[in-house]
């Protein structure tokens, strides 16, 4: 009897080795998430290359703080980053609002296509865009130039309008649209209806009622995506180099580029980012945490406002904004590539196959393609099995220190790419038994898996939140070990999110740029730098086929990838 | 009350996928009147509502607020919600998070343009009269239930709406909170005379707060009428039995002269007697089913004292104590789970033997 009275006799025990294993992972995610960021702080005081004697001094940090070109750069950044949100912002509320809550045909169907402009890679979309606002040859330039009172070209896309305009299509836009419409959708109608009723016109009560009760949903969404557009790199790269135009990422870039490379200026310029970042993400942090308004009422009712006559004009302009950020780019993008010179239509013979069966035939080609299916699926494999770990510990133990596991892994989010890179390659530089991975996909894979990281465990934690302890706790009651019920019912559970958070973590890696950027050599480099080189060189047309596939590629595993969670949520 | 009509529903349908919310619905509310729309969950009163707010348009038919024609599906006329000078509290209050309560009671005035003093006066006029004065600093989410109920209604209010209409307003609050609230609102009701239109699927609240009733069930009108007349006379038995308890016991109808009997078919031998203008549509030797108000119902433990026409033997099967009064379950004959409630002063325990007395004119005979 006194052996029945004691539960789980054996089990304490496996606790022990458990909580080890809790541990490691901690040390795993602290070693690439938060080393490289000390390296990069510690090293802007180090005026000695990588491998040279160590010698301290202040000389990266006066040359950050003096060099105009440096200060011009920070400025750069800030007025892109403030022009972007000032444009985008307000449009994205009305589209949020309008997908969510009033009668507009079609609005699943809008909203899809706002997520696919959120997974357009940003240089195929940007090159679309070259070709319809080039100064000399885009085609709206020169059709508006048939008019007859306009005689020079009204856009041009190389300049700071013109990179504001390609964030604006290429993501600025969609992302916000993308997270804001699931919260209005969520607003209490009544609150709406009430204002109506009450004597204020729809626009009147969108002004307000709507906006201010949404307060708090917005500042959200708009410190997220500010923090999200100081990641950007490669747009400013291709439209800002030839005019010379730099913010704090290309000039980070451009400094490396330099023989030598100006190693302590770069890590004084990326201490002095993420020292102004702080303060964004300890506000984002508070703004997401506190909830003043709670929109969601138990008794919500979801009713839609009606648009009546109005319905099909808005539909027309709403299908107008998502066509012109996702068909409007990539349309243009694939005629590029048969085009015997990019943009010049008005050739005696403009069409030409040659550049597909010259990329084709590339060697390099070959490797890129090679390179990015291998960073994509090392990524995979590895950020799953890392993320599923970090984000079981954080939701579904009691271990110690899973809080400071949680932040770390929330951190990445708010790095911006290039210096995650530049942190990350000082760490394999620097560290005598890392520095075999220099010059392997290894360390880019470790590269993406950081910059995939946050989103990863944030979706996962959501779905571990979503599944009762009971189904975990039963298969442990019928008995078996942690890892078969880990393995017979948490696995299976989650497979269909587990498929959807792999194709993410593909496609994020496959379109990288900013991240990989400092760290790929000539045998590690993947297609998305491939374009970029092509683009930096002026071989637009080799860039287009190139962009054609990297576009190809990522939609087609997140519909595959799609379509099997469909498939398998279904067989569930 | 006088007859000039307010609100005009005519062949008013609204449909949603195939499912007919409101069918061919018409209906008349007088100047001043309380009207409620009573009925189930989906029985259509709620779409009703929100077709007259404007928040639903009809797929058919035409509504009229007195002589203006707001919405005529033929004639292609549609006036906007907020040009139709409504008031309304929704189920959820719908306080707005971001105002202070000054401000949400002030909203209908300012849309209105009306500004200063004016403003200040009418909304301490609305807010004294639901009983919240020295509130209007409060910031909406440190209301209670009941406070914020109360601020849904002076917002309603306060800029003297044509019509008022009142979504399931106590449906959200506690029981004793909901009595309190309902003799208040009736009070402010006769005082204001705003012609209201109210939903409720609480037989309670719309027999207390109405002057007239609708019943409604499947989209369509069972019965319109004062509480009184549909209690007391049910023209269906849908109505009789959404409104009230009622006991039935079937049987075969016969003429017997001045009364008409109704022999039991589960209590061999017995014959209930009841009045012939009690048996609407029901054939003579026609099966029939007897209904019985519980509180038309006299239970006596002795036979005898009672002056009643009718007189049934009962045994009583189980007896709950509820406070001021026994809940029986009584069995009749062959007819068991009959529940009747007994006072407190007689005391009942199972297997007691009752008899239930019932006059002849608290029948009800419907065909069966």
């Amino acid at each position: 009897m006194a052996e029945i009275a004691l539960p789980y006799p054996a089990r304490r025990r496996s606790w022990l080795p458990a909580d080890l294993g809790y541990w490691i992972v901690l040390g795993v995610v602290l070693l690439v998430v938060l080393l490289p960021v000390t390296l990069i702080i510690v090293n802007s005081f180090e005026t000695a290359q990588p491998g040279q004697p160590v010698s301290y001094s202040l000389q990266g940090w006066t040359t950050a703080l003096t060099d105009s070109a440096l200060l011009k750069a920070i400025f750069n950044t800030l007025k892109l980053v403030l022009a972007r949100q000032l444009v985008a912002f307000p449009v994205a509320v009305v589209l949020a609002w309008i997908l969510a809550r009033t009668d507009i045909p079609g609005s699943q169907w809008l909203e899809f296509l706002f997520w696919v402009a959120f997974f357009l890679p940003a240089l195929p979309v940007t090159l679309g865009w070259i070709m319809l606002l080039d100064p000399q040859y885009g085609l709206i330039n020169q059709a508006l130039k048939l008019l007859p009172f306009i005689h020079a070209s009204p856009f041009n896309i190389y300049s700071f309008w013109g990179i504001v305009w390609a964030h604006f299509a290429g993501g600025t836009l969609a992302i916000k649209v993308m997270l804001l419409t699931p919260a209005f959708r969520n607003l209490d109608s009544s609150l709406e209806e009430a204002s109506n009723v009450l004597g204020a016109s729809p626009f009147r009560t969108f002004i307000k009622v709507v906006v201010p009760v949404m307060t708090p949903v917005l500042t959200v969404v708009l410190l997220l995506s500010t923090i999200f557009s100081l990641q950007s790199f490669e747009v400013e790269a291709v439209l800002g180099f030839p005019i010379r135009f730099f913010v704090f990422s290309t000039q980070i870039y451009f400094l490396l580029q330099q023989q030598p490379p100006l190693f302590a200026s770069a890590m004084a310029l990326s201490t002095v980012v993420l020292a102004a970042m702080v303060p964004l993400i300890f506000v984002q942090r508070w703004a997401s945490g506190r909830r003043r308004f709670t929109t969601i009422t138990s008794h919500f009712k979801g009713h839609k406002m009606r648009l009546r006559r109005w319905r099909w004009p808005v539909f027309g302009l709403v299908l107008g904004v998502a066509v012109m950020i996702t068909l409007v780019p990539f349309t243009f993008l694939v005629l590029g590539t048969f085009m015997r010179l990019f943009g010049f239509f008005n050739l005696a013979n403009p069409w030409t196959t040659a550049h597909w069966t010259q990329v084709l035939h590339d060697p390099l080609f070959t490797r890129s393609v090679t390179n990015t299916l291998l960073l994509g699926g090392g990524t995979v494999v590895c950020a799953l099995t890392l993320c599923t770990l970090v984000a079981y510990i954080v939701m579904r133990t009691k271990f110690a220190a899973r809080t400071v596991l949680d932040f770390a892994s929330w951190l990445p989010a708010t790095f911006p790419g290039i210096i995650l890179g530049l942190g990350l390659l000082w760490l394999f530089l620097g560290t005598p038994i890392l520095r075999p991975l220099y010059g392997t996909i290894a360390l880019l894979i470790i590269a993406t898996v950081v910059a995939s990281m946050t989103t990863t465990v944030q979706m996962l934690k959501g779905n571990f939140s979503q599944l009762g302890f009971e189904l975990e706790e039963a298969a442990r009651v019928e008995g078996g070990s942690w890892l078969q019920a880990f393995r017979k019912v948490l696995l299976p559970i989650l497979m269909p999110t587990l498929l959807m958070v792999g194709a993410l973590s593909f496609i994020s890696a496959a379109r990288n740029v900013s991240t990989v950027a400092l760290l790929a050599t000539s045998g590690t480099r993947p297609l998305s730098l491939l374009q970029l080189d092509m683009m930096v060189q002026g071989s637009y047309e080799g860039a287009a086929v190139v962009g054609v596939i990297v576009v190809l590629m990522t939609t087609g595993v997140a519909l595959v990838a799609r379509l099997i969670g469909l498939r398998t949520a279904i067989a569930h | 009350m006088t007859g000039e009509i307010a609100l005009r529903l005519e062949h008013i349908s609204k449909h949603f996928g195939t499912v007919k919310a409101v069918d061919d619905l018409s209906l008349e509310i007088r100047a001043g009147e309380v009207l409620t729309l009573l009925g189930p969950s989906g029985c259509g009163k709620t779409t009703t509502l929100r077709v007259i707010a404007g928040l639903e348009s009809p797929d058919a038919g035409e509504l009229w607020f007195g002589d203006r024609l707001i919405v005529s599906v033929g004639r292609g006329v549609y006036v906007p919600t907020h040009k139709r000078n409504l008031g309304m509290v929704f189920q959820s209050y719908a306080i707005w998070p971001h105002m202070t309560v000054f401000e949400n009671v002030a909203y209908p005035l300012s849309v209105r343009g009306v500004r200063g003093d004016k403003v200040r006066s009418q909304v301490m006029e609305a807010l004294h009269l639901v009983g919240l004065d020295g509130l209007h600093d409060r910031q909406a989410p440190q209301l209670s239930g009941g406070q914020q109920q109360r601020v849904a209604l002076a917002r309603a209010i306060v800029h003297e709406p044509s019509i008022l209409l009142l979504d399931e307003p106590f449906s959200n609050l506690d029981a004793k909170l909901r009595e309190q609230m309902r003799v208040q609102l009736k009070v402010l009701l006769n005082r204001l005379r705003i012609t209201s239109v109210f939903v409720t699927h609480d037989q309670i609240e719309a027999l207390s707060l109405s002057d007239r009733i609708v019943v409604m069930s499947g989209g369509h009108v069972e019965q319109i009428g004062s509480p009184q007349q549909l209690y007391e006379a049910p023209a269906t038995p849908f109505v009789r039995d959404f409104l009230g308890k009622t006991l039935i016991l079937e049987g075969l109808l016969s003429d017997a002269g001045e009364l008409l009997h109704v022999e039991l078919d589960k209590v061999p031998g017995q014959i209930l007697k009841a009045h012939r203008a009690a048996a609407q549509g029901t054939i003579v030797g026609g099966k029939v089913s007897v209904a019985i108000r519980p509180e038309d119902i006299d239970v006596r433990k002795s036979n005898g004292a009672g002056s009643a026409v009718n007189c049934l033997p009962a045994t009583v099967e189980a007896a709950l104590f509820v406070g001021d009064h026994y809940e029986c379950r009584v069995r009749v004959g062959d007819e068991d789970g009959l529940l009747v409630s007994t006072p407190r002063s007689v005391p009942m325990k199972e297997g007691d033997s009752v008899w239930l007395n019932v006059n002849e004119d608290a029948l009800m005979i419907w065909p069966r």
